[in-house]
């Protein structure tokens, strides 16, 4: 008996400490042919430093994967088990996208654009793909809210699908 | 209408920030947007970030409670005040001191060089000068420090070469701290990777124009020296 109850307690803490990854992420990491494994061994890697779980643009697994997919990846955080990633595209003089995961619930993608209120409205809970081209990496992403932000630009709540790997 | 929070600078780029700032220079045009550091350098750099969060600086918790969300333009440009004030050799407890005191003095310097936007510094830059002298009140004391008691002053970047005249005291050492090139390099790397919009920019010139108060107060805000 007590040792089924260790046994579900061990169950347990392994769910518990699997990670999770985002949608945009996973099929990001998947062009580039990195594994999400190894995205979370080198943040491992950074805690026993005593360093912020934050993977820098400077890392070569970043490196790795801007080379693969053309897409400017700044950043791979870990806060609570789940990977977060930050997108900073630019084109030309200037930023052109950006896609940023502050929380799991809290993902926001921003880019040069107007659009009508009443379209704004009509484009709650359609796929990202819809709004904007240039998302090659970003598949699976449902849009939340639509708000212009005052200078030219949209931003845009999003809610990808978060997977345990 | 909601209220429109303001925008924040994740903790994570704190680090960056500092790197930028103290290694701002004149021209903003070619800045390194994501600046490569070794590990002990950016751990030096956090240090010194966490040493100035013991002295609740730039904010608190209890003071901003979404402190845990990132920090406001305005608590940038005071780090940033700060960060300069302890890369002078300046004890933390002083620097901290200094920045908070003469906050609004040094916001306003900062303000004016946001409002001209990034580019190449002018001559009508504001710098700060601090007379930094510990023993000064041993001293004879000189007339400014009973009429005014400031001990940081702003001159613009072509006056520098008048730092002894009479206005600013005959005597003593100076400390000249260039807080308007920081925050054109600050503002630089934030708009170029867009992690604030222009419209923070303007709320914080804004609301510095209204604020009110002297630019500068005394060092030690309550004891009155002589």
């Amino acid at each position: 008996m007590q040792t089924a109850i260790a046994f579900a307690f061990f169950v347990l803490y392994l769910q518990r400490m699997r990670r999770s990854l985002s949608s945009p992420s996973a099929s990001l990491f998947s062009q580039a042919g990195v594994r999400a494994g190894e995205f979370d061994a080198a943040i491992d890697d950074l805690v026993w430093a005593k360093a912020p779980a934050i993977l820098r643009f400077d890392h070569p697994l970043m490196q790795r994967v801007r080379d693969g997919t053309g897409i400017n990846l700044v950043q791979v955080s870990r806060r609570s088990r789940n990977l977060l990633i930050e997108i900073e595209q630019h084109s030309g003089g200037g930023p052109s996208w950006q896609y940023r995961e502050h929380t799991p619930r809290r993902c926001t993608f921003s880019c040069q654009g107007q659009l009508p209120v009443t379209i704004e409205t009509a484009l709650q809970g359609e796929l990202l793909e819809r709004l904007v081209i240039p998302a090659a990496a970003l598949q699976g992403v449902m849009i939340a809210h639509v708000a212009p932000s005052g200078d030219g630009w949209l931003n845009v709540d999003v809610t990808p699908t978060w997977h345990i790997f | 209408m909601t209220d429109v929070l303001p925008e924040r600078l994740s903790s994570s780029h704190l680090e960056d920030l500092a790197l930028i700032v103290l290694s701002a220079r004149t021209d903003t045009s070619n800045i390194n947007l994501y600046p490569e550091m070794r590990s002990d350098v950016r751990a030096r750099l956090r240090s010194r970030l966490k040493q100035l969060g013991r002295y609740n600086f730039p904010a608190s918790l209890t003071e901003d409670k979404a402190l845990r969300r990132g920090y406001t333009l305005r608590q940038c440009c005071r780090l940033t005040v700060a960060l300069l004030l302890i890369d002078a050799h300046l004890p933390a407890s002083l620097a901290v001191t200094l920045a908070s005191n003469n906050e609004l003095g040094f916001l306003r310097a900062m303000a004016d060089r946001l409002a001209r936007g990034i580019g190449i510094a002018m001559p009508n830059d504001l710098v700060a000068v601090i007379m930094t002298g510990e023993l000064q009140d041993a001293f004879a004391v000189p007339a400014w420090l009973a009429t005014e008691p400031a001990r940081v002053r702003f001159v613009r970047r072509d006056e520098i070469g008048r730092l002894w005249t009479d206005d600013l005291t005959g005597s003593g050492a100076r400390l000249v701290v260039d807080v308007a090139t920081a925050t054109g390099a600050l503002w630089a790397w934030i708009s170029a990777r867009r992690l604030m919009t222009d419209l923070a920019r303007t709320a914080l010139i804004a609301e510095i124009e209204y604020e009110e108060g002297a630019g500068c107060m005394a060092l030690e805000g309550e004891k009155k020296r002589g």
